[in-house]
């Protein structure tokens, strides 16, 4: 398909083209409790075709882009219509010129996962999960996926690679006389040891458990919080985004490299690093489907902004020789240890309902699902209210333990300590 | 114009007859449906100019088998071998079957339902533009949109995007032989400006079953976007608490959709994750309140269609009535395990997903008052809107709702002070018995997608009309 598809496009007048074919299989099966809802297979493949358009405007060399799904079902005149369509858009849609990649070659034969039996080894590790007397595994979605991609472009590039992932949607009950909670629970990994995913759902288990004893959290001013979840990698996401070629041409994004993004010492110094491989990440692909190679980057050491990431128009745009993937990132521990971070009063918050951090305003927070309020005293599971806080306000004062975790794509402190939280709850 | 059917749909049509056919012998049911989403995604920014593909478009197929009390399902693309095809989606699903039953694993069974016999084909409404785009005047249109928003003191960009969709679908069975065809258009156009070290940005947009004079209309709501934008800058967190609240129509879409519409998708009854399934009947809401969702019959937007991605004919439900909690919305299998009729909700992120409850156009009643009785009857409270992000918890019936902005209401009056960003908490039921007053115009905005967790998005649209509450504000 991609061959023929590149024997019609050469046959066009269009400056450059880009062919990626992706071939998905994947194995699902979805239960309740612990009896089969359903299972399914898919096995697609879709091949998109990019084509550019060179053309001068006022003395400037612009470039335009289009793209489109190929069908294998459509006909060569239908194609080649499709092509003409495709021409046409891209020489209205201009913008400035910017090269694509050249030469990369890279082969992997296809290659076979063995789904069936990646599926098999997620469905027994949970099947084999004991319920306790009041915690249970209330509902269950997983997923064995492959993926192999082949990407050609007309200035040389001729890659194909394999990656695989893996992916378990669990919800977990507990039950306290009459009351009932839930806690949610997803993961995205590739090759996991089984233990790490079990040991994972055994932690919900015992966060649940302290859910059902839950109070409502309090209304407070000025409270430190300790942030423990699996929500610490979209937290920390935000400086990906920051540093993104496309964020910083189109001035979403206000950061210059050399800038610092915390002031004084009251702080543990921040360092992210964009990583080719991790190990068990669902990440792990080794070029971009623009026929980029992955490679590390540091985006930010010890507070200060180095690099920008990219794709490949907005990285030219910006001068960066190698347009650099964000698949994988590590932000280092810092200095304190959790325990340090729990000798006075705190409010650690292990899931919210849904936490959302805005990457243009630097606004986080989210309704309070699980946390533990230590008065000084006595540790207090509690739920419900909220925290709003801003990165830019708070990150010159906050604190990363120590310990890291993997949370699939990235290794993050596993507790971040924000001061001076006002906390929306029960007066 | 009506809406023409999909001629990829119609020359597969035998194909996909005679893998029904080969697969029957096999099976105690057998269905297939096709997809052919196509249609054009512009966008245009004051450094960029793009036209793609629209990003929601596919062409593909699922075909769903029953068998000793389970289904199972193969999607796919390739459909040049249909004997082929056929022993592959026999082969591959047996073996699954067959390793899960190695391990033991017991099946939810589920009862066959009788399929009533419905031939039928239906056409939406659709703008005529849809099927011959001129490129080149709607980026016109969406560049003085760009030109006009970027034209305010402080605008660092104005992002104006454009989006059609023709969707056309067709399903097959023994009893089925369903085909639709319709189309929409998405429209937004986001402000974004730069002050003393801060970002914020605001949106307008619309969207419903139109063509590009779309993007004209939003020209006229971009004075009181950018007014709300500029005074977002240093606007101060609210001070936590409870409040009697208005809503902007936006906000009321937002609640409607989280508060209620989550809590009673069906297939959350089958796994008794939703509160819901025990208070039916109940009145849960003050006795002004009435709540829809339906994707036909109803309000025509985004998420309108004939039929849904198991078959079922499409409706449109009252969930509440008057304050009663009436019916939940539900999809085909939902239904066969709860013993009651579906609802036509039964929705796919694509065909290479597995079917859900998914709500589609989702949206309060209205009644009589006018947004100028609701601030004057507020002591103090704020108006709240924009929406940012919200998310479910049938289980318990807790709410969050992200909001822009909150503006100050005191003595009856606004006071020009704005507050952002809000997070909107609290216990549904609470919420809704405390609507007190509910104004008379509805509208609907279709240019989010809704998540069922935190995976399978499907095009949604929520609204209802300008809504006075109270509750908790952070």
């Amino acid at each position: 398909m991609l061959k023929h598809i590149e024997e019609l496009v050469r046959k066009c007048n269009v400056s450059d083209y880009r062919i990626v074919e992706k071939t998905t299989v994947s194995h699902q099966a979805f239960f309740v409790k612990q009896e089969l809802d359903q299972h399914r297979v898919s096995n697609t493949t879709h091949t998109t075709l990019t084509i550019y358009m060179d053309k001068e405007v006022d003395g400037n060399k612009m470039r335009g882009q289009a793209a489109h799904e190929i069908y294998g079902s459509d006909s060569d005149e239908k194609i080649l219509k499709e092509i003409d369509e495709m021409r046409k858009n891209a020489l209205l849609a201009l913008n400035p010129y910017f090269e694509i990649p050249a030469d990369n070659k890279h082969f992997e034969e296809k290659k076979d996962f063995g789904l069936l039996d990646v599926l098999k080894t997620l469905v027994s590790a949970i099947q084999n999960v004991r319920d306790t007397e009041t915690e249970k595994i209330n509902s269950y979605e997983l997923f064995a996926n492959e993926y192999y991609y082949h990407v050609i472009n007309s200035r040389g590039v001729d890659i194909s690679f394999n990656t695989m992932d893996e992916e378990a949607e669990v919800i977990i009950n507990s039950i306290d006389g009459d009351h009932e909670i839930e806690l949610y629970h997803r993961v995205k990994f590739a090759n996991q040891p089984l233990n790490e995913i079990t040991d994972g759902i055994l932690d919900v288990f015992r966060y649940a458990k302290d859910r059902t004893k839950a109070v409502p959290t309090k209304k407070m001013n000025g409270v430190t919080v300790l942030m423990s979840g699996l929500d610490n990698g979209d937290f920390f996401h935000y400086f990906i985004v920051k540093t993104n070629a496309s964020m910083i041409y189109n001035k979403r994004s206000q950061v210059q490299i050399g800038d610092r993004c915390q002031e004084g010492d009251n702080c543990d110094k921040l360092t992210v690093e964009l990583v080719r491989e991790l190990p068990y990440s669902s990440m792990n692909m080794p070029y971009t489907v623009e026929g980029n190679p992955a490679r590390d980057l540091v985006l930010v050491k010890d507070g200060q902004y180095m690099n920008y990431w990219g794709d490949q128009p907005n990285s030219y745009y910006l001068g960066i020789k190698e347009a650099v993937p964000a698949n994988n990132f590590v932000v280092s521990g810092g200095t304190r240890t959790i325990e340090e971070m729990k000798k006075d009063p705190y409010l650690e918050i292990i899931q919210f309902s849904s936490f959302v951090m805005n990457p243009m305003t630097g606004d986080f927070g989210g309704e309070i699902r699980l946390a533990y309020y230590f008065d000084g005293k006595t540790v207090t599971p509690v739920t419900g209210g909220s925290i709003t806080c801003n990165m830019q306000d708070s990150l010159s004062s906050m604190y990363f333990s120590s310990k890291t975790r993997q949370i699939n794509n990235c290794v993050v402190p596993q507790t971040i300590q924000v001061f001076n939280v006002n906390v929306a709850g029960e007066e | 114009m009506i809406a023409r059917q999909s001629e990829y749909l119609l020359q597969v049509k035998p194909q996909l007859k005679k893998l029904v056919e080969l697969l029957k012998p096999h099976y105690d049911y057998v269905s297939v449906l096709a997809t052919d989403v196509s249609g054009t995604s512009f966008r245009v920014s004051m450094r960029n100019t793009s036209i793609s593909e629209y990003p929601d478009g596919e062409r593909g197929f699922v075909v769903r088998v029953y068998r000793d009390g389970g289904y199972s399902e193969y999607s796919f693309t390739d459909i040049s071998d249909v004997n082929e095809l056929a022993e592959t989606i026999r082969r591959t699903l047996d073996e699954q079957s067959a390793m899960l039953e190695g391990l033991g694993v017991r099946k939810l069974e589920t009862p066959l339902e009788y399929e009533e016999k419905i031939i039928r084909e239906f056409a939406g409404e659709i703008s005529e533009e849809l099927y011959d785009l001129n490129n080149d005047e709607i980026l016109n249109k969406m560049k003085k949109l760009r030109d006009s928003g970027a034209s305010y003191p402080g605008i660092i960009d104005c992002m104006v995007s454009f989006m059609t969709e023709i969707n056309s679908k067709l399903f097959l069975s023994a009893n089925k032989d369903l085909i639709q065809s319709w189309g929409v258009s998405f429209v937004s156009c986001a402000l974004l400006a730069f002050k003393d070290g801060e970002i914020q940005y605001n949106n307008v947009g619309d969207t419903g079953w139109f063509g590009s004079e779309l993007i004209e209309r939003q020209e006229c709501k971009l004075a009181k976007a950018y007014e709300d934008l500029m005074a977002m800058f240093g606007a101060p967190n609210i001070e936590p608490g409870e409040y009697e609240v208005i809503c902007t129509p936006e906000a009321t879409g937002l609640i409607a959709h989280e508060a209620f519409g989550h809590g009673v998708e069906m297939d959350m009854f089958v796994k008794e994750r939703a509160i819901a399934k025990q208070h039916m009947g109940e009145k849960l809401a003050s006795t002004i309140t009435n709540m829809y969702d339906g994707a036909q019959g109803g309000i025509e937007q985004t998420a309108s269609y004939f039929f849904d991605d198991e078959g079922t004919i499409s409706g449109c439900t009252k969930i509440l009535d008057n304050g009663y909690l009436v019916s939940g919305i539900c999809d085909a299998l939902s239904a066969a395990r709860l013993h009651v009729k579906p609802t036509g909700n039964g929705r796919r992120e694509s065909f290479e997903r597995k079917a859900y409850t998914r709500m589609t156009n989702t949206y309060f009643g209205t009644q009589n008052d006018t947004v100028e009785e609701m601030i004057k009857s507020v002591k103090y409270g704020f108006l709240v809107d924009g929406m940012n992000s919200g998310m479910e918890d049938p289980k318990h019936w807790g709410i969050q709702c992200i909001l822009s902005r909150a503006k100050e209401i005191k003595d009856g009056k606004l006071t020009g002070k704005m507050f952002t960003p809000v997070v909107l908490t609290g216990y549904v039921p609470d919420l809704l018995s405390n609507i007190s007053m509910i104004g008379s115009d509805l509208e609907l905005n279709g240019n989010g997608h809704c998540g069922k967790g935190y995976k399978e998005w499907v095009v949604v649209s929520d609204g209802g009309p300008y809504i006075k509450t109270k509750v908790r504000l952070g």
